[in-house]
């Protein structure tokens, strides 16, 4: 029989299922911290590194084709000390890692961060966001590969723009910053 | 007392509508252009904090792309007239929404235009007439 005729269809078949998921909101209450993906998130228990060694760190990351939605929370409460200098590291190792075309203040549920989007040497295009909020450190990553960077950006933005803190919803009692429009440092737009 | 309900109806609004705006700042977003988008409807997910509408739109050298547009949390769009049912997978629609500032697929929705000739906000957030006009 003519099976090579059928090659196509069975390859959709396959195919089909890693561009067919649909978004889903996790929400981790005991991080504050809550995150649309697309599709159930893998669970890494493992440490962040900071300029004087290593804090436990949780990573939930999603793969999706070749781009890559990860958050990583790292915890400082043992070492409350280092999280600024971690904090710094992070920014700094960000925008040193490609062409920054966005570096703009953010303010997320009341809590103060920085949000970037860069683009790799390798033709990779990441959008990035950090927060530190009481303990926590908060890295969130979408890492997009060729040839399906601008395929896949629209997610990416939706994934960095879904972060939320404290309840997953709006609220937040203690609002360390106001969620309204700021002037933007676009790097090079 | 109808003025009194009224007065109060608005501050209620007005409160709704400054929660329903301050989970984020829109630095990621080019307020300044407002751009116009045809494409057919892949999906609308209400959620918190904010909805989210995916378009797939033909791109220049002939591959979809999906593009995501924000929007504003379910009881906001409820307001706006919004329900689960407004747009149906496969609906062509005209979008108008404010780009990403780094070149996205994505941006945050104004309003959408149906082929009926319906139009709905995209949000409370977005009603904020903007300087600049153009079109993708």
């Amino acid at each position: 029989m003519r099976l090579i005729y059928l090659l196509p269809a069975i390859l959709w078949v396959v195919a089909t299922p890693a561009r067919a998921q649909t978004w889903e909101k996790f929400f981790y209450p005991e991080l504050g911290v809550a995150i649309q993906l697309p599709g159930e998130p893998t669970v890494t228990q493992g440490s962040y590194p900071t300029p004087t060694g290593p804090v436990p760190a949780v990573i939930y990351s999603v793969q999706q084709d070749t781009s890559t939605f990860s958050l990583t929370v790292a915890d400082f409460s043992s070492r409350s000390g280092d999280q600024r200098a971690a904090v710094e590291k992070a920014l700094s190792a960000i925008r040193s890692s490609g062409d920054v075309k966005l570096d703009v203040d953010e303010c997320v549920s009341g809590q103060p961060g920085r949000e970037f989007s860069v683009l790799g040497k390798d033709g990779s295009a990441s959008k990035v966001s950090v927060f530190s909020v009481g303990s926590r450190l908060f890295l969130l990553e979408a890492k997009l590969l060729p040839p399906n960077v601008l395929r896949d950006s629209g997610e990416a933005a939706r994934f960095q723009q879904s972060l939320s803190f404290g309840s997953g919803r709006v609220e937040n009692s203690q609002p360390a910053c106001r969620g309204r429009a700021g002037p933007a440092s676009v790097v090079s737009p | 007392m109808t003025l009194r309900a009224g007065v109060l109806a608005g501050i209620l609004l007005a409160a709704m509508t400054a929660a329903a705006s301050a989970h984020h700042t829109y630095a990621m977003f080019d307020r300044e252009h407002r751009l116009t988008l045809v494409g057919e409807v892949k999906d609308l997910q209400f959620a918190n904090p904010h909805s989210w509408l995916r378009v797939l739109v033909r791109g220049d050298q002939g591959q979809t792309i999906v593009w995501s547009f924000e929007m504003g949390p379910p009881g906001a769009l409820k307001r706006q007239g919004w329900t689960r049912n407004s747009v149906q997978v496969g609906d062509r629609v005209t979008l108008q929404y404010y780009p990403m500032r780094d070149g996205s697929a994505a941006g945050q929705l104004i309003s959408v235009t149906f082929p009926d000739g319906k139009v709905l906000a995209g949000g409370p957030t977005s009603l904020n007439a903007p300087t600049g006009s153009r079109t993708r």
